[in-house]
């Protein structure tokens, strides 16, 4: 049986079937077997062909599904980080301090709503736009450089790197705000591209209230002065022409309304000096003072209190000469006068009030001892804060505002001077200012 | 009493009476003749035609301010010549400060001064014209 193929070639060839020569018959039937080895061969790689193109198929539905299925995880990480993102910028947003980030080169990768508010700017105005463009800072007057405000990370720091209160910023066209500034770095801060984070809180209300007060008190002081400038005028001149008409209860009663009235004279003073610090406007002009002359001149005026309340009041001079120290004579008398004015009201009848100096390698330090009633020691640390009193025995009859070595602190600071005190309790007290000496050449 | 020349003329601008009264009887006192102003305009009214030899000005009034007052009387040639004292009880030190360029000679807080410390104040500047207070 010959191959179909082979057979109707060798029909074509000789003619017919019967014509075929038989002697080459076997030739022809090993030659047919290729054929069918052919064929089969043929089969199998059709058969194997269509497996494979079946099993592509397969895999392309497979691989269909499979991108299908990425496609959608992919959306859906899309959707869930901008969503984050969304909650980021919506957390940031809603954040009432003003929040800047910036990167390595100080250029402004973050701008929340808030830092919109307090500068002005939109914040599609400053992404990228270095920090120095948007907002300058000042500290009083002295404008601070964003190498200060807002340095590099250094040393895989983390946590707050920079932080100052009642800044003023100016932002867009010179919008002008009061701020307390926090700057934060975090450790990767370089991997990020991220230099620091700035958190400004807008402070302006705050001192435009602080003002408001300090406005108000300097004010009711000088409305205070106009009626007092006109008892006290009346008055001494009312003693100066009547003098010698007086019994001695309307003399006393005269000198106690005089009294009542230089300490109300003073307690306006007080208040217009507190109100003078606290905006600013208390200065200091320094010069070079004999300090031991100057502090006698000022003991020497309270000689005669002290010869009432039969106290000796005594000023040691100091072995080896005192250097001159630099002060302003106005400003330190009010803080000698006042310390010595302390120590004589304090001290009882028959005690004694000393002054005396040290002199250090910079500085000539000036001590009021008194031998009165001492200040507890839970009230020591409390002495120099505005409005202290120290309560218990001494408050009684006293006088005081409360003011006085609050002032006095405030005057010594700016002569870059230390006050301080020592006390036992009911053995006597010593108040203690340090001033820079003047150093000789 | 005083030594003070009888015909010397003080001009003080008070707008407070209580302030202005005392002042001007304590001065006219000490023999000096005083012409009181209540108001800054009344007195600019009056520098129209005289001059005095100390001007007391207070800084806060009612219809012009001390320092206008006093850049007035000295940006006129006439009367630019006048010592002005100020009588102040802001002590404002800028405001001084701005007073002094001006060429106030000095001035003085109200509420520390007694009436006799204002008269020898004034006393003193009559007579000894370059000693001006600090």
């Amino acid at each position: 049986m010959l191959h179909k193929t082979l057979q109707r070639q060798l029909i074509k060839a000789f003619g017919s079937q019967q014509r075929i020569p038989k002697d080459l018959y076997s030739l022809f039937q090993t030659i047919s077997d290729t054929y069918f080895h052919a064929d089969e061969d043929r089969d199998l790689i059709e058969r194997s062909l269509e497996i494979s193109s079946r099993e592509l198929e397969n895999l392309n539905r497979k691989l269909q599904s499979e991108g299908e299925l990425i496609e959608k995880e992919v959306e859906k990480r899309t959707q869930e980080l901008s969503a984050e993102r969304n909650k980021l910028s919506i957390i940031l947003s809603g954040i009432v301090d003003a929040v800047i980030a910036v990167d390595l080169e100080r250029k402004i990768i973050l701008f929340n709503k808030a830092a919109e508010n307090v500068t002005g700017y939109k914040v599609a105005q400053v992404i990228d736009k270095p920090i120095d463009d948007v907002i300058k800072l000042f500290d009083n007057a002295t404008q601070i450089s964003s190498e200060t405000f807002c340095p590099m990370p250094q040393n895989n720091f983390e946590g707050i790197i920079y932080k100052k209160q009642g800044l003023k910023m100016l932002g867009l066209k010179q919008q002008q705000t009061y701020v307390d500034l926090l700057t934060g770095q975090i450790q990767e801060g370089h991997v990020f591209n991220l230099g620091c984070i700035l958190t400004l809180h807008n402070i302006s209300k705050e001192m435009q209230l602080e003002e408001m007060k300090l406005d108000f008190v300097s004010m009711a002081a000088h409305e205070l002065r106009t009626p007092l400038t006109a008892i006290n005028g009346y008055l001494s001149v009312f003693i100066e022409e009547s003098r010698g008409t007086f019994t001695e209860d309307q003399k006393m009663f005269l000198d106690r309304i005089t009294i009542a009235t230089h300490q109300l004279v003073a307690l306006v003073e007080n208040l217009l000096n507190v109100s003078r610090i606290e905006r600013g406007a208390f200065t200091v002009k320094l010069e070079k003072i004999d300090w031991l002359q100057y502090v006698k001149r000022v003991v020497e005026q309270f000689e005669e209190r002290a010869k009432q309340k039969h106290l000796t009041l005594t000023l040691n001079t100091p072995s080896t000469l005192l250097p001159p120290v630099m002060a302003d004579p106005l400003r330190i008398s009010e803080v000698v006068s006042n310390l010595l004015s302390n120590a004589v009201t304090y001290t009882p009848g028959s005690g004694s009030v000393t002054v005396w100096f040290e002199k250090t390698a910079n500085e000539v330090i000036t001590h009021i001892q008194d031998t009165g009633e001492g200040i507890p020691p839970e009230a020591l640390p409390h002495l120099f804060t505005k409005f202290f009193r120290v309560s218990g025995k001494l408050e009684q009859g006293s006088k005081g505002t409360g003011l006085g070595l609050y002032i006095s602190k405030e005057i010594v600071t700016m002569h870059n001077g230390r006050i301080w005190a020592e006390s036992t309790f009911k053995k006597g007290s010593t108040f203690s200012f340090a001033l820079p000496a003047v150093k000789s050449d | 009493m005083t030594n003070t020349d009888q015909n010397q003329v003080i001009a003080l601008i008070e707008d407070e009476d209580l302030i202005r009264d005392l002042y001007k009887r304590q001065l006219e006192k000490a023999g000096l003749s005083v012409v009181a102003f209540d108001s800054g305009q009344s007195a600019l009214e009056w520098f129209k035609k005289h001059t005095a030899d100390l001007v007391l000005l207070d800084v806060m009034l009612p219809d012009i301010n001390g320092i206008e007052i006093l850049r007035q009387l000295k940006a006129d040639e006439r009367t630019k010549k006048m010592r002005v004292l100020l009588l102040t009880n802001l002590g404002q030190e800028t405001i001084l400060k701005e007073a002094e360029c001006l060429g106030a000679e000095g001035h003085f807080i109200k509420v520390s001064y007694t009436p006799s410390q204002v008269v020898e104040l004034v006393q003193s500047k009559l007579t000894n014209g370059s000693n001006i207070t600090k």
